[in-house]
């Protein structure tokens, strides 16, 4: 397919060959479109409220969700983050769970005294995962929570490595079950305590609530009852919390806690805590001074870290692999099973837009949207780094690289799609979905849309049941792709498609649009679409209509029968004419004038406005004083 | 949901099964009626369509028993349905309409308007003023499918000590997509962006 020729008189250009089906090259843009299939485009299917601002008001945005199941429960828990720190859930099985307004999420608050927000350090994200019935949480802060579902609160997971307090309670006094102690010398740390033993010494389990960077130097004291009397003796035991957690994620049967200190904590098997135990430990890879974690991404046989700075668009990747791990109680095992290395010979993946489709990694660099084959090496790390966005790099420039932070992706596998939301220009909110359409891009061209809501922005984009939900900047948030629902939220969207530069490189020669043929899907009611033709990336105006652009109307064809068949009419008697084929003609109707080159676009915009293509014909012709050079 | 199309003799002869629901006087050139598959036979619902059958100029809804009539003056171009709560409807203006006004020189903008420009003959200006800075305000702008923001961009002027985007300046649109403004009484402007092209 030839679609820039300069030789006397242009091409007819198909989309393909036999002019059976689309073919991806020959849609560079398609704005609010998915692939039904590998020959189809059709307007995206819109979004609709999941739940509104109601409950937590409108300042608060939503930044993340999950739907945590435990293995026990024949229901899951859809889960909520705040931008300010608050989390909310609701049960499956809660009777108000459909509902989309009012209050019947129940807040998760801090265990130790039951404060709200329950995390300190939201912002811009969190990350989470569960380990045997158990949600762990990390927000940037020293802390890592944990959440059981039997309790009502959020419990702080002591730090992995320096956290030691031994603590006696006298004999005589008994310590209720989770009672609350307050440190006599600071009253503002407090610590919940479990007792498994009374009237004696005990074995304690305890949880603290630090902030960043607060140190406790080693020091015996006193713990006093917040509720009720009684008292007990400690030694804390140089106590430094300096890692700040960015990742927490379950790899190989264990939880693995990633700071920004270059730190990778590791618990022991199948122990989302435990990272004191045997068998824990941790791992040191190299981070780049200035630089943080920003994604942690397990798949397969190994995983991928990556850290970045926003100011300097610095984008690291890190290789984790490995599949055993020192444990001082099993002969034989080492501690080099483990490795984490710095990979330098591939592009380091922004903010959160890596995710693991089949047998690759799919995410964004500053060159575009890669892949990584095959699996990572021990040895050799990955080697295999495939781009996949050169149909759009276009758009690809217009990522605010600079807001990496507020770039994050979704894998929809139902309908086989990569999201990735992004912030463009200089504006710090993301606004802009770019979607690859990997379930129809197995002939080996990658199939992208670009999706615009009509939210203002994109606070996050997240999946609960297989459904994919995105939150706009007000605390809303929506389900993405609903069945037959061409709005969001009620909201029109625009959908459009732009043929690729037509007749290019030669100015002088006028571009004029022979025969244009298109062959609709047949709408399920009228719809209406605008053809619409561009020279040097403008969209061409009739000096007497204003616009250039014709209207075509989509009808569904109902026949004796009742069936519908595969036809569709044109209403223009003069420039378009109508086949009893299906097909839309266009027949000497768009010049579009002297230019580098020209493109052809279709249009829907209106309230519902749905619409597809199977197949496009444009013959583009040489025309005026230049035509016979 | 099943769906049958009456004729006027048909919501006339409605009109005996339903008291009071439809007037004999009432003047309508179609009505559709259904019956939710969920509900009960007697609660089905209707529509009064206007005459070319693409509009709701009508002047009641029924749903068995239950008419809503409308309220006040007769809606104007733009203008949204709204449920009273009290068996009534009322006509009220949608919070930005979806007609925009093309721009080709320097104006003013007001609450919720909608403004295309076209910047192909050069730049100008979109200046804010105080019916917009004095109260809660939003209004959106756009290129036109011929404009170019990078080659000629519009800048929204400030009124007085407002800011935008929290940067005491004005604020020049210079990329090529819709702009939202949203401004209120805390003298900030937040602005929203989105890289799509109108194109129509």
């Amino acid at each position: 397919m030839v679609f820039t020729d300069p030789i006397r008189g242009f091409r007819g250009l198909n989309t393909s060959q036999d002019f059976r089906h689309l073919s991806p090259n020959f849609i560079t843009f398609s704005q609010n479109m998915e692939w039904l299939s590998e020959t189809d485009l059709y307007t995206r299917r819109g979004s609709s409220i999941r739940k509104d601002n109601v409950q937590w008001g409108s300042n608060a945005k939503v930044i993340d969700g999950i739907d945590f199941k435990r293995r026990v429960d024949d229901f899951f828990y859809e889960i909520v983050f705040l931008s300010d720190g608050r989390i909310f859930y609701i049960e499956s099985n809660n009777a108000n769970f459909e509902n989309a307004t009012g209050s019947h999420y129940t807040e998760i608050l801090a265990s130790d005294d039951s404060t709200s927000p329950a995390l300190v350090n939201p912002l811009p994200k969190v990350s989470f995962d569960s380990i045997d019935s158990v949600l762990y949480i990390v927000d940037g802060s020293s802390n890592i929570y944990s959440w059981d579902t039997t309790t009502t609160g959020l419990r702080l997971v002591a730090d992995p490595t320096d956290f030691v307090l031994d603590f006696t309670i006298a004999d005589g006094i008994d310590a209720t079950l989770d009672a609350v102690y307050e440190d006599a010398a600071d009253t503002s740390r407090k610590f919940l305590v479990t007792v498994t033993k009374v009237n004696g010494d005990g074995d304690l389990k305890l949880s603290t609530r630090q902030t960043a960077g607060n140190t406790r130097p080693g020091t015996t004291g006193t713990l006093n009852k917040v509720s009720g009397t009684g008292d007990a003796s400690i030694a804390f035991t140089g106590i430094t919390f300096s890692e700040t957690f960015e990742e927490y994620k379950l790899y190989q049967r264990r939880g693995f806690a990633v700071s920004n200190e270059g730190i990778i904590n590791v618990t022991s098997s199948r122990n989302g805590a435990g990272f004191n135990l045997a068998g824990a430990g941790f791992l040191e890879f190299d981070v780049i001074e200035g630089l943080k974690v920003s994604n942690f991404l397990p798949f397969k046989r190994g995983a991928i870290i990556t850290t970045e700075d926003k100011v300097t668009e610095k984008f690291n990747l890190h290789t984790l692999t490995g599949f055993k791990f020192f444990d001082p109680s099993v002969a034989g095992t080492d501690t080099g099973q483990f490795k984490a290395e710095r990979e330098s010979k591939v592009h380091g993946i922004v903010g959160r837009s890596g995710q693991e489709i089949g047998n690759v990694v799919v995410g964004l660099t500053p060159n575009g949207f890669i892949s990584f084959g095959g699996e990572i090496s021990t040895e050799f790390g990955i080697t295999d780094q495939q781009t996949l966005s050169d149909p759009i790099k276009d758009q690809i420039e217009k990522i605010n690289f600079n807001a990496s932070d507020q770039i994050f992706s979704v894998v929809d596998t139902v309908n086989q799609r990569y999201i990735c939301a992004v912030p463009v220009f200089d504006f710090p909110d993301a606004s802009t979905l770019f979607v690859y359409d990997y379930g129809k891009s197995a002939d080996g061209f990658p199939r992208w849309s670009i999706w615009n809501l009509s939210y203002d922005g994109i606070s996050a984009l997240f999946k609960i049941k297989n459904k994919i939900y995105v939150a706009d900047l007000s605390g809303n948030y929506y389900e993405l792709t609903k069945d037959k629902v061409f709005t969001d939220n009620n909201s029109t969207y625009a959908s459009r498609i732009e043929t690729a530069d037509l007749g290019g490189g030669i100015n002088a020669v006028e571009k004029q649009f022979k025969n244009v043929m298109i062959d609709f899907k047949v709408p399920a009611t009228e719809q209406e679409v605008t053809l619409f033709a561009k020279l040097d990336g403008k969209t061409i105006r009739n000096s007497a209509t204003g616009r250039k652009l014709k209207k075509i109307k989509l009808t569904p064809e109902e026949s004796d029968d009742g069936i519908i068949s595969d036809s569709t009419f044109i209403d223009n008697d003069t420039l378009i004419g109508q086949s009893k084929t299906g097909f839309a003609f266009v027949r000497d109707s768009i010049i579009a004038g002297t230019g580098r080159a020209a493109q052809l676009g279709i249009l829907g915009n209106g309230l519902g406005i749905n619409w597809g293509i199977t197949q496009m014909m444009v013959e583009l012709e040489p025309r005026g004083k230049s035509r016979g050079r | 949901m099943a769906y049958r199309t009456y004729t006027k003799a048909d919501a006339i002869e409605a009109d005996t099964t339903l008291e009071g629901a439809i007037k004999h006087n009432t003047r309508f050139a179609d009505i559709k009626t259904w019956f939710p598959d969920s509900a009960a036979a007697a609660q089905h619902q209707s529509l009064l369509l206007n005459a070319a059958l693409d509009g709701f100029t009508f002047s009641h809804i029924f749903r068995s028993n239950r008419v809503f009539e409308f309220d006040g003056s007769a809606p104007t171009a733009g203008q949204l349905m709204q449920f009273d709560g009290d068996g009534t409807v009322s006509a009220v203006s949608a919070s930005l309409p979806t007609a925009y006004v093309e721009q080709t020189t320097n104006f003013n903008v007001s609450d919720n308007g909608r403004f295309a420009c076209d910047t192909s003959g050069g730049a100008f200006n979109a200046a804010l003023t105080s019916a917009v800075t004095s109260v809660d305000f939003e209004f959106i702008l756009e290129p036109t499918d011929n404009a170019d923001f990078e080659t000629n961009a519009v800048t929204v002027t400030r009124f007085s000590t407002e800011t935008i985007a929290n940067d005491a300046a004005n604020f020049v649109c210079d990329k090529n997509g819709q702009y939202h403004f949203k401004g209120n009484t805390s003298g900030n402007i937040d602005v929203f962006f989105k890289p799509v092209l109108r194109s129509t």
